[in-house]
């Protein structure tokens, strides 16, 4: 195996965390040096003031922060929402993000919003109605941007390839960057029965600009991306195998519900490191 | 896959998943593929039923007194009713419960609720409205003798004038427990003099907190005026109209005073 070079289109930020409202004021407060960069959720800012902006902007004097999306639809037959990309341009302008994701994935139809990341069926057909997308929003915020793979509980029979495939198929044709979120891939390879190493497997190292690590937790047979747990064992194997494949990229914890204290997710952050830097040792020996 | 096909299978699913009348609901499961693991009914049951905890979770958040006086189980049934009736048209889950004061008026499932509604409402509203530089007691302190009639005000954009009385006022404030923290359940208290409360109520934020009190009919007009910005003077003319001039005065100053402490006025 080769060493894993760095991201050619976004740079490593190191560690990241995602800023939460629960850690507002600690992270305000203390401005905690082992968290390299913040994540923020771009909703939840797309307003004019208050303490959410505050605390943006107190934050951003001290950290590279990053705009993740979750209603941009870009998989959605609906047209895109103009004035969605208006706002989601300003707050872009006013924070100076080092980059912009959303998922890949839909959530509105008939002008209403389900204000989930619903799955797409993986077809010729949608890859060039997606791609087409992709590039109208490049053009709007004038920035290329990340998309995620999103967590799924269902697959379509009008599929024709596999989730990996229509993504790195769709960050060639589109110039966008990829947003891999190894939780997801566990997630939907254990409830489609797919092999999660040949999905990372089939992931562009070149178009990774991101990595998320999460908590899920499960119903009956099925995993669900619920973000209110620790990562586990199997998942901090996989981004292993990912570190090793793609190298040092900008990598993050995200957990949403029942939030746990500042140190808890520091703790898991100095997890992510401590696997990051025995994956990449090992692709070095391997190489050598 | 034909190029209509995709627009129709997101109708579908969307329709087997929200309930909402934009697509064919029974055919979404002919969509999706079914394994020994789940049957595609079981996969796309777990949309359907995320879909119902989020909005329930997302008005929940936003009208939690309201939530309290129906109960969890009633609570979700109303949450669900109201976004079958008004489903979300907003990026934001945030913009959800706009309309949901004037659904439970029309609903008329609990006479209390409406109002206890549009105060959560104006309170989750005024939460991230813009940031203005509020004038201060040290403004007023240098103003010369005569210096304040001429004073321009404004209030902050950061409010919201509601219509509620003080036995909403009171529901409100009993679910707060003599140290100040939030309880499940109503506890008792004083009650409000109706007077206090003839003008509806007053939600405004201050710094990071958001705060509502009464208002008498007489200070709630005075408050309209400085929404669309006036002088001191103006105000205190106002009120002098069919008083007693000094007794009008005083008046003014208090609430000047009272304004200018809690961050309500803008110059």
């Amino acid at each position: 195996m080769a060493i894993p070079h760095p991201s050619p289109l976004f740079p490593d930020l190191g560690f990241g965390l995602g800023l939460r409202r629960e850690h507002y004021q600690h992270v305000v407060e203390q401005q905690p040096a082992a968290v390299g960069w913040f994540e923020i959720i771009s909703e939840n800012f797309m307003m004019p003031g208050g303490n959410p902006r505050r605390v943006l902007e107190r934050v951003r004097r001290d950290h590279p922060v990053v705009l993740h999306g979750v209603s941009l639809s870009i998989g959605s037959t609906e047209p895109l929402d103009g004035r969605y990309l208006d706002d989601l341009a300003a707050l872009a302008r006013d924070v100076e993000p080092a980059w912009v994701s959303d998922h890949l994935c839909w959530g509105t139809a008939h002008g209403t919003n389900a204000h989930d990341l619903l799955p797409l069926p993986y077809t010729e057909a949608t890859l060039a109605h997606v791609a087409e997308r992709v590039q109208a929003v490049q053009e709007r915020l004038g920035r290329r941007i990340l998309l995620e793979n999103p967590s799924s509980y269902l697959s379509f029979q009008a599929s024709e390839m596999g989730e990996a495939e229509f993504l790195a198929e769709l960050a060639r044709r589109a110039d966008c960057g990829i947003l891999l979120d190894v939780n997801n891939v566990f997630v939907s390879a254990h409830n489609q029965g797919l092999d999660a190493r040949a999905y990372l497997a089939a992931i562009p190292p070149e178009r990774v600009g991101q990595i998320h690590l999460a908590g899920h937790s499960a119903d009956g047979d099925l995993l669900i991306d619920t973000h209110d747990a620790a990562v586990c064992d199997e998942v901090w194997g996989l981004f292993a195998q990912a570190a090793r494949r793609f190298g040092a990229r900008s990598t993050m914890i995200e957990w949403d519900a029942h939030v746990p204290p500042f140190e808890a997710l520091i703790a898991e952050l100095d997890r992510a490191r401590q696997v990051a830097a025995r994956a990449l040792a090992e692709a070095a020996r391997d190489a050598a | 896959m034909p190029p209509d096909a995709l627009a129709r299978l997101q109708s579908d699913l969307f329709a087997a998943i929200t309930g909402l009348p934009v697509g064919d609901a029974a055919r979404a499961v002919d969509h999706v593929v079914g394994d020994a693991r789940a049957s595609a009914e079981r996969r796309l049951q777990v949309y359907a039923t995320m879909y119902r905890l989020r909005v329930i979770e997302a008005l929940e958040s936003q009208f939690p007194r309201v939530a309290r006086v129906l109960g969890p189980e009633a609570f979700g049934a109303a949450a669900v009713a109201f976004v079958a009736e008004v489903p979300s048209r907003h990026p934001s889950l945030r913009e959800l419960g706009r309309g949901f004061a004037a659904w439970l008026a029309r609903d008329g499932r609990d006479p209390r609720l409406p109002a206890l509604a549009r105060l959560e409402w104006a309170r989750a509203d005024v939460f991230d409205l813009a940031d203005q530089p509020v004038l201060v007691v040290e403004t007023l302190r240098v103003l010369p003798p005569d210096g304040c009639a001429e004073l321009p005000l404004r209030l902050i954009d950061a409010h919201r004038f509601v219509d509620a009385d003080a036995a909403t006022l009171d529901l409100w404030r009993r679910f707060k427990d003599a140290a100040g923290d939030e309880t499940s359940e109503p506890t008792a208290g004083p009650t409000l003099d109706p007077i206090e409360v003839s003008g509806g109520a007053l939600v405004w934020r201050q710094d990071v907190f958001v705060h509502h009190r009464g208002l008498s009919a007489l200070e709630r007009g005075a408050l309209e005026t400085l929404a669309a910005g006036t002088t001191f003077g103006a105000v205190c003319e106002r009120l002098a109209a069919g008083r007693d001039d000094e007794a009008a005065a005083t008046q003014a100053f208090t609430w000047l005073s009272s304004w200018v402490l809690d961050g309500l006025l803008t110059a």
